[in-house]
């Protein structure tokens, strides 16, 4: 089904009743938000080179309605079941059709034990439900078995499959849509081979991973699964990263199961498969949803890997490569986790780069719109928030002037979880507090907004675009998501960027933690019309204790105080 | 299910008077019936059944049916058709056997012989002479002349054969676990092309067009795929939901997904039909991407039962279906005072004729 639009916003009129998809999430191509990284999500936004696109064809949470008896799941329990039209199998081997049944009866029943027949047929039946339930509580892992099946026969337009198969579009990105597992960026190595040459990991030292067998077994894909020629929008609907032929496909996407899937493009010549899936009997991925220790070892990985890899990829010279980023981590938060581990790891340069890739997909992070955010940053190319702020710390450092992944923010988390927000820095408005509530209201979301430690996250924003800068990141942005941080208040508004700023000042490598304290606030008397709201005593009536976090240089974490900020003390 | 597009319609039987109500065939087996097939020459009517019969009946021009031969197997019959001279039954069943039966003589002999029950059984006319293709779940299909007991020649398919339908010269096995395979009977023995069902649950039928450029699939999730052959009709390729129903009046969520059990094409026009096991038959025509209108006597009370079974006569003018349990349900579902018996319904023409389309 088509997602509704209308729900997206908020808007929709039919609710339940209505004929197309409620994503759960509130994220932008919510069925596929989640699953499929891909630019396109589905919705058609078009990065997706072709229609070979999994998530056009399917998604996690088609799967799930699908094996759902309360919505689409057949009544007749003894069935096989495929994902999508012309797609393998999936849960295979339960065919039986009610004549074999019935056969079976009539042949007891002339023997004389019915009784038998009744026991074997409630078994049966038994063992269909409890596969079904197995696959119900694994979806995921069922998608990006299915993503995997998807890439080592991809779907002809009648249907048809040619031996070869043909290349994949890529975006089977879901599978890195599902894992949302730990990083595997935290290998360094896996993506530093990414980062530093299209071969590189995956398709490198990787083949451990299935995939890397696998995906070589890919034919033709010369314009890389993903669908774009050579840049291949990447698995992810980026082109580049997987889209590299030498893409790494193997390691970071290593994860179990999954991921491999999604760069399971073959067509990169590389095949190394990662992505090289199911074809190839070793495939780690050829096993249904196992999850195939991947080169890197990491079973949980997955998001990571991709992240890494897939960025590690785009900071390549392949600058196109960054766009389509957003589409494949616009996967939920998964990618957003997937970078926020990255930070963790020490993330060479290269891989830096990785994130750098990420930058311009600001999507990945579960901004959705991150394709916007890219200005944020203020560097030329970069891309908008790669909220990973390792990516920031790495991508700036690393790698290709073009991208410098401002978005990092650092605040993965932070930034997985809000998802909601477009902007950056996912924090609802939920803060009363003017303007801060761009930086997700909370303490904690706040900090990550910045990447930076620093809890005070107000201050960030209150900070106006200081020249630093990051700031300027900031200040550049006029993207939309600048509006989000923007705030009502207007003190920030000028400065939604200040956001931006906060990000982690792009030119500087990670480490740097943006002075707030130095920053002037950007208060003016006058310029927002809820200050004159305020009571006069306004700075008399606020406890004293939230008054004192207020005059003090900084908020002490968790101690953020919940009041409007006294128009004095801004 | 099967039937033979009249290619000597000229005979003009008149239908059954068009009456509201469809007609009983009198004397109907006395076990779920498991298919139906009109003779291509005359209004006779081929009855299937698990009660390890076959029985002809037939048809008058008002409407009224005479049981007229009946023959058996050692299990039950799972398949019928006719040869193309309307003088041949052959029939395949749970018995691993295909037999035929010779109308003017009224014997009965076997001429095929399987592994594992016949689903399926079909009759192709080839430029040299007939041939009798069998679909087993012992995962092969063969192919007969009559004449010699052993077989022309096998073929193996991926899986247990769960459907068969033949348009000269497209023939099209539909296998467990989703697999379809395509013939050009011009090249009987490899399949021309092998594919994934288009749908995502278990093949339950497919059904040829005919004019043999392309096929029906129904699978037992409520829904039906229209597939054409060539890859440049691939853009026709679309599939449609039908057979669910509510859960309950309020919860319009159709999550009651019935398997769809027989898909007929009306010789003339070009629609089809569909049944389910929720008992109920639509007809469909496949261009106009539409449903057409509901047969009355059906449109709103669905029948007693499943549906497992359709087909129409050579002319189009008959439409007969059984009512019969299917075993949708398993063995629970097999009640004493289930349904048993073939109706017939005298088609009118906006029920059947194609929608001309509308711009």
């Amino acid at each position: 089904m088509a997602i509704c639009q209308f729900f997206l916003r908020g808007q929709c009129r039919f609710g339940s009743s209505c004929r197309n998809e409620h994503p759960a999430d509130g994220k932008v191509g919510g069925g596929f938000g989640n699953q499929s990284w891909t630019a396109s999500s589905g919705a058609g936004s078009g990065s997706s080179s072709t229609s070979l696109n999994p998530a056009n064809f399917f998604t996690q949470e088609l799967i799930t309605r699908d094996l759902n008896p309360r919505s689409d799941k057949p009544l007749w329990p003894l069935s096989s079941y495929g994902p999508a039209k012309y797609q393998p199998t999936l849960v295979p081997g339960l065919d039986e059709s009610p004549e074999e049944m019935r056969v079976k009866a009539e042949s007891a029943l002339k023997a004389g034990n019915i009784q038998e027949y009744v026991t074997f047929e409630a078994n049966h039946i038994a063992a269909a439900d409890q596969t079904f339930n197995n696959a119900r509580s694994n979806i995921s892992e069922l998608y990006q078995q299915a993503i995997r099946n998807f890439h080592s026969s991809p779907p002809t337009s009648s249907g048809f499959r040619p031996s070869g198969g043909s290349p994949l579009a890529s975006s089977s990105t879901s599978a890195f849509g599902a894992p949302a597992s730990t990083s595997v960026f935290g290998k360094p190595s896996g993506f530093g081979a990414f980062a530093s040459s299209g071969p590189s990991a995956f398709g490198g030292a990787a083949t451990t991973s299935a995939f890397g067998k696998s995906s070589l077994g890919q034919p033709s894909q010369p314009t890389s699964a993903f669908g774009t020629p050579a840049q291949s929008t990447s698995a992810f609907g980026q082109t580049s990263a997987f889209g590299q032929p030498s893409s790494t496909g193997t390691s970071a996407f290593g994860q179990p199961a999954q991921g491999t899937s999604v760069f399971g493009q073959p067509a990169q010549g590389q095949g190394t498969s990662v992505f090289g899936q199911p074809k190839q009997p070793t495939s780690a991925f050829g096993t249904p949803a196992q999850s195939q220790p991947l080169a890197f070892g990491q079973v949980s990985q997955p998001t990571s890997a991709f992240g890494q890899s897939a960025f590690g990829q785009t900071s390549q010279p392949q600058s196109s490569l960054i766009k389509p980023a957003t589409g494949a981590f616009g996967s939920a938060a998964a990618t957003g986790g997937a970078f926020s581990s990255l930070t963790t790891t020490p993330v060479p340069p290269a891989s830096g780069g990785g994130f750098s890739a990420f930058s311009g997909q600001p999507s990945a992070f579960g901004l959705g719109a991150a394709a916007n955010v890219p200005s944020t940053i203020a560097t030329p190319s970069t891309p908008p928030s790669v909220f990973g702020r390792s990516a920031f710390g790495n991508v700036s450092s690393t790698t290709t002037p073009a991208v410098n992944p401002p978005s990092a923010f650092g605040a993965p988390s932070a930034f997985g979880a809000q998802t909601q927000t477009q902007s950056a820095f996912g924090a609802p408005s939920s803060v009363p507090s003017s303007g801060f509530s761009a930086f997700a209201s909370n303490a904690p979301p706040v900090q990550s907004a910045f990447g930076s430690p620093a809890p005070q996250a107000p201050s960030a924003f209150g900070a106006p675009p200081q020249p630093s800068p990051a700031q300027s990141a900031f200040a550049s942005m006029q993207i939309p998501t600048q509006s989000a941080f923007s705030q009502p208040a207007a003190a920030l508004a000028p400065q939604g960027g200040g956001f931006a700023s906060g990000s982690a000042a792009p030119p500087k490598p990670k480490s740097t933690k943006p002075e707030f304290y130095n920053i002037k606030s950007p208060y003016k008397p006058g310029l927002d019309k809820y200050d004159a709201l305020l009571p006069e005593n306004y700075l008399e009536l606020i406890p004293p204790a939230a008054r004192k976090a207020f005059e003090a240089p900084k908020f002490e974490w968790g101690n953020i105080p919940e009041w409007i900020p006294p128009k004095e003390l801004r | 299910m099967s039937f033979f597009s009249g290619a000597s319609t000229s005979t003009a039987v008149s239908a059954p008077a068009a009456t509201e109500k469809d007609i009983e065939v009198a004397d109907p087996p006395t076990d779920s019936i498991s298919s139906l097939a009109f003779s291509p020459q005359a209004d006779y009517l081929a009855v299937g059944s698990w009660d390890n019969n076959v029985r002809i009946y037939e048809v008058g021009a008002s409407g009224q049916t005479q049981g007229k031969a009946m023959y058996g197997h050692q299990g039950p019959v799972l398949s019928v058709c006719w040869n193309k001279e309307g003088n041949k039954i052959l029939s395949g069943g749970a018995d691993n056997a295909g037999r035929l039966f010779d109308v003017t003589t009224g014997q009965s002999q076997q001429v095929a012989q399987h592994d594992a029950p016949i689903k399926s059984v079909r009759w192709i006319e080839t430029p040299q002479g007939g041939i009798l293709a069998t679909g087993s779940w012992d995962k092969t299909l063969k192919y007969w002349d009559l004449r010699t007991p052993n077989p022309i020649s096998t073929v193996q398919l991926p899986e247990r054969c769960y459907t068969m339908d033949v348009q000269y010269p497209l023939l099209v096995v539909g296998t467990a676990e989703r697999h379809i395979q395509i013939f050009n009977l011009t090249n009987p023995t490899t399949a021309f092309k092998s594919m994934v069902s288009p749908l995502k649950w278990q093949t339950r039928v497919v059904s040829c067009f005919p004019s043999a450029n392309g096929f029906a699939v129904g699978s037992v999730e409520g829904r039906v795929a229209i597939q054409y052959v060539e890859d440049k009709d691939a853009s026709n390729n679309f599939s449609f939901k039908c057979h669910r129903r509510d859960q309950s009046p309020t919860q319009k969520d159709q999550s009651l997904v019935y398997a769809v059990n027989d898909i007929a094409f009306h010789p003339v026009h070009g629609t089809f039909s569909t049944c389910g096991s929720d008992g109920t038959i639509n007809f469909w025509d496949k261009d106009a991407r539409t449903r057409l209108k509901n047969r009355t006597s059906l449109a709103f009370e669905p029948a007693p039962g499943p549906v497992p079974a359709t087909a129409f006569n050579r002319t189009g003018a008959i439409f007969a279906y059984a009512v019969s349990y299917d075993w949708s349900k398993g063995h629970s579902g097999m009640t004493p005072g289930h349904p048993n018996k073939i109706m017939l319904h005298a088609c009118k023409d906006d029920e059947v004729k194609r929608k001309p389309p509308k711009r």
